[in-house]
């Protein structure tokens, strides 16, 4: 970690007078292994990443550059080609480097290790498809099994005397199961998210993708008009993170938000509160700084129904002109990306046993998975045009598939059919959110 | 082993002013070692040093078979026993050309839609170039190159108006220079963005339940690639999870559809002329009057199917294990006149471009949302749409096409697949689909 920072810091000196330089310098190592039918591996992956990401500001202009290539001269090569970007852009006053802010909080985060040796991650996979094709006879194949474990190594200095180091370690899995009926196949997953010192259950994930595979089997029911409509986490997670971009400053600032005119006003059902948490106790992969170097926070975004807050980096929280300052809300997907304002660890707060939430609505049609999702989403004009995948819930109890389900409505419309909000939360596989099973009345089906 | 020299120039111009402007040099050698059994491993370094190459290869080997241990170190005699002719190439290459000079073309974008309405409230345009080059070596003594230049400038346009929210979208990108903008000058790019996001303004919530549906290039394009394409890529075929896996010889789309994928055509988004795992690109016809005849395969794909190697092994960057996919994917042109299959629609949608979408390839299922659309009434194009989403299942779909236009055009995307994202390419003529359900909802 050391030897990082040493080499983040060696740029600085390339500053001329009047400029600041930011070195946001990364190394990271991924290790994958995949498994397909019969548990047999079909893939190890070992992945490892160094480089280095640099913005000059010079003059109230910003320039970028990035290199793998850590040599000296490579170096100083990246620090002319962000001098000389700097120079071809425009002024952008509220993109200023950060200043150094205390933090009580060490930036290492790590509650013990990721498994060192490769067979221990080899057991793990192995032991989840072994038991997705055991379980239930109708399991036509295991489609894929996948562990995956990262650790990530960040230092970021600047002439302004940030000096912040810290490390993401998280490990994840997730087994594809496919299922045959006379009416067709299915397929889904089952997942599991954690920090490094987490314990991974391989067969309870085999057992969620089973069932989640079986509800899906079957001659499609149809929808009975006027149930209500629960949201699985992996939904309630993928719209919720929608709502995690539209709430950002950037987005809010610039007007590119379905909420840009509506801080302050109701945007939920009183049920819905939201608050965005990055920091390694919230979320698994949770750091302590963000990747400006300022440390991360809990921030409230959507209480009681009511938007009163948006996540900020640095420059976002400036152009807002009215005395915000950062959350700690800055990401840079890798050394090459500039950082922007991004949810770190958004959360939906509970209302409900999750357990009591089918007694309590009775008959409803459940929501398991998203088509179209990818596109289908828009986090600035808040339109949420896509197919949901599920099934019938009758008398507490999965009854069978339902047709393809269109759900055309908007976030802010969603947010305010939302009636509970269940206790069962867990991290979503995609997204930084954590979410649960959310129940919504059925106008969200028109 | 995959090494590769990349440069990535960027520039954003967001609300009038330059945003970002970047210069990522990125180089680094991918290798992936296939052990005994079919397990492969996978490692990569970008320390470009004799040491760290050795040490990369070993972490591969280990992971292939986790039996092995440390040997002797040999050295191979590589050969370029096969020159492949660079299939993309620039005469003003983006990478030499001063950033100021693509911030003038963003201007031009920003201009060219801000003088469209009023109501156009933001424009931000991206311009991406690459500059690629690419060495495979195999074990087997091969050695083969290829240098690929992409350039692509994006522009999305939100719109406002009483209230309400639009956005439009447009994103043309080629296998050459900075000469894309000779094609595509650069304020017709913003125009129709803009034009787009006000037609969205505008809609009315379209009609729903089954109905003939006319689909643009860039709507039967997008039809294609996620409905037949992704089901006939290799590892999902290997697996037996594709729907398509059990269906080769069969008939499963319109006798009116022949369709190809093709990495070799000259200075298209999606082309190379080597695929990344070394092998020479060539076309693959996937549909020959509807019947499924090709796949998209690398050699252990190919291998577990018995089916011919076909160039597609493709890869993000020398920093993720090559894996099959498509690259410019294609329905040949029939013969119909696009007016007359329009006019031929009594009632009926027209979506003229899709803005992405999911395919379940074990199921075929699938929705689309369109991004620019319209209602067919009497044969006319009337009033636009918004909010309009395409449910269907892919073998309905494609045997339900009735009409294919003479008027291919292909369309730029980005398509992300295992966390990977490859430049691609993808076109139809005008379709006429009649086994497509439309939904829709509420104006946003």
């Amino acid at each position: 970690m050391a030897e990082l920072v040493d080499l983040a810091a060696s740029v600085l000196n390339l500053a001329n007078d009047g400029e600041h330089l930011e070195a946001y310098a990364v190394h990271t190592v991924t290790t994958t292994v995949e498994a397909g039918s019969g548990a047999a591996i079909r893939r190890v992956d070992r992945a490892e990443t160094r480089g280095i990401g640099l913005r000059l500001f010079f003059d109230q202009r910003v320039g970028y550059a990035s290199t793998g290539d850590v040599s000296a001269a490579s170096l100083r090569a990246s620090v002319a080609r962000a001098r000389a970007n700097a120079r071809a852009s425009d002024p952008d006053p509220p993109n200023v480097p950060p200043e150094p802010q205390p933090s009580a909080a060490p930036g290492w985060t790590r509650r013990s290790t990721l498994p060192e040796r490769l067979e221990d991650r080899v057991v793990v996979v192995r032991q989840a498809v072994t038991a997705a094709e055991s379980i239930d006879a109708r399991v036509r194949a295991v489609d894929s099994g996948e562990y995956r474990d990262e650790r990530r190594e960040v230092a970021v200095v600047s002439t302004t005397g940030v000096r912040a180091q810290f490390e993401r370690d998280w490990r994840e899995l997730y087994v594809d199961v496919l299922g045959e009926h006379r009416a067709g196949q299915a397929m889904d997953c089952g997942y599991w998210c954690g920090s490094a010192g987490d314990d991974v259950d391989p067969e309870a994930v085999a057992r969620e993708a089973v069932e989640r595979t079986i509800r899906l089997l079957g001659e499609p029911l149809p929808r009975p008009p006027g149930v209500a409509v629960l949201l699985d986490y992996t939904v309630a997670g993928e719209l919720l993170a929608a709502v995690g971009r539209a709430c950002t400053g950037g987005a809010i600032g610039t007007g590119r938000s379905p909420f840009a005119r509506l801080v302050g006003q109701p945007v939920g059902s009183a049920g819905v509160s939201l608050v965005d948490d990055g920091r390694p106790e919230s979320v698994p992969g949770g750091t302590t700084y963000d990747d400006e170097g300022v440390p991360r926070r809990c921030t409230s975004l959507i209480s009681a129904g009511v938007l009163i807050g948006a996540l900020h980096s640095t420059a976002t929280a400036v152009a807002m002109e009215d005395g915000s300052t950062s959350t700690g809300n800055a990401r840079r997907a890798t050394h090459k990306a500039a950082p922007r304002a991004a949810p770190a660890g958004l959360r939906i707060e509970s209302t409900a046993a999750s357990d009591q939430l089918a007694a309590k609505v009775g008959d409803a049609v459940y929501i398991q998975g998203l088509t179209g999702a990818g596109s289908g989403i828009n986090s600035v004009t808040g339109r949420v045009d896509v197919g949901g995948v599920g099934w019938l819930l009758q008398n507490g109890a999965p009854a069978g598939p339902v047709a393809t389900v269109p759900l055309a409505t908007d976030l802010v419309s969603l947010l305010r059919t939302v009636t509970q909000v269940g206790d069962d939360t867990r991290p979503h596989p995609e997204s930084p959110v954590v979410a649960g099973t959310v129940c919504c009345g059925p106008d969200l089906l028109g | 082993m995959y090494v590769e020299d990349r440069v990535t120039e960027t520039v954003r111009l967001d609300s009038g002013a330059v945003s970002e402007i970047r210069s990522d040099r990125d180089v680094g050698a991918g290798l992936r070692v296939v052990g005994a059994g079919g397990r492969s491993g996978f490692a990569y370094t970008n320390v470009l040093t004799i040491d760290a190459l050795i040490d990369a290869a070993w972490a591969a080997t280990m992971a292939s078979d986790s039996e092995a241990s440390g040997g002797e170190v040999a050295r191979m005699d590589l050969r370029e026993r096969v020159v492949c002719r660079p299939v993309q190439w620039a005469d003003r290459p983006a990478d030499r050309t001063d950033p100021a000079v693509k911030v003038d073309a963003l201007r031009a974008v920003d201009a060219g839609a801000r003088g469209v309405d009023k109501a156009v409230r933001n424009v931000l345009g991206i311009h991406v170039d690459t500059a690629q080059h690419v060495v495979v070596a195999t074990s087997d003594g091969e050695l083969r190159r290829d240098h690929r230049v992409r350039t692509r400038v994006t522009c999305r346009v939100t719109a406002r108006r009483d209230e309400q929210l639009q956005t439009g979208f447009a994103g043309p990108g080629a296998g050459r220079g900075m000469e894309l903008y000779a094609d595509h000058p650069p304020d017709g790019i913003g125009a129709l963005a803009a034009g787009r996001a006000l037609r969205a303004l505008a809609g009315v919530q379209p009609p729903t339940g089954p109905m003939p549906v006319v689909l643009g290039s860039a709507g039967g394009g997008l039809l294609l690639h996620e409905a037949l394409g992704h089901g006939l890529e290799g590892d999902g075929l290997a697996r037996g999870t594709s729907v398509n896996a059990p269906a080769f010889d069969e008939r499963i789309a319109s006798p009116l559809l022949t369709a190809l994928d093709d990495p070799t055509l000259a200075q298209e988004y999606g082309s190379y002329a080597i695929d990344d795992a070394g092998t020479p690109a060539t076309a693959t016809k996937l549909l020959e009057t509807g019947v499924q005849v090709g796949a998209l395969t690398d050699a252990d794909t190919a291998a577990q199917l018995g089916r011919p190697v076909t160039a597609n092994a493709r890869r993000e960057s020398y920093a993720h294990p090559p894996i099959t996919r498509m690259s410019n994917t294609y329905v040949q042109p029939g013969k119909d006149d696009p007016t007359t299959i329009i006019a031929d629609v009594n009632r009926g949608v027209y979506a003229v471009t899709l803005r992405g979408g999911d395919v379940d390839i074990a199921t075929g299922e699938f929705a689309f949302t369109a991004s620019e659309a319209f209602l067919i009434e009497h044969g006319e194009v009337t009033r636009p749409l918004t909010g309009l989403t395409l449910l269907g299942n892919a073998r309905n779909a494609l045997g339900s096409v009735v009409a294919v236009g003479d008027d291919l055009a292909l369309t730029q995307a980005l398509c992300g697949k295992d966390g990977q994202h490859v430049p691609v390419s993808y076109g139809s003529p005008t379709l006429l689909v009649t086994g497509l359900s439309v939904a829709g909802g509420a104006r946003g």
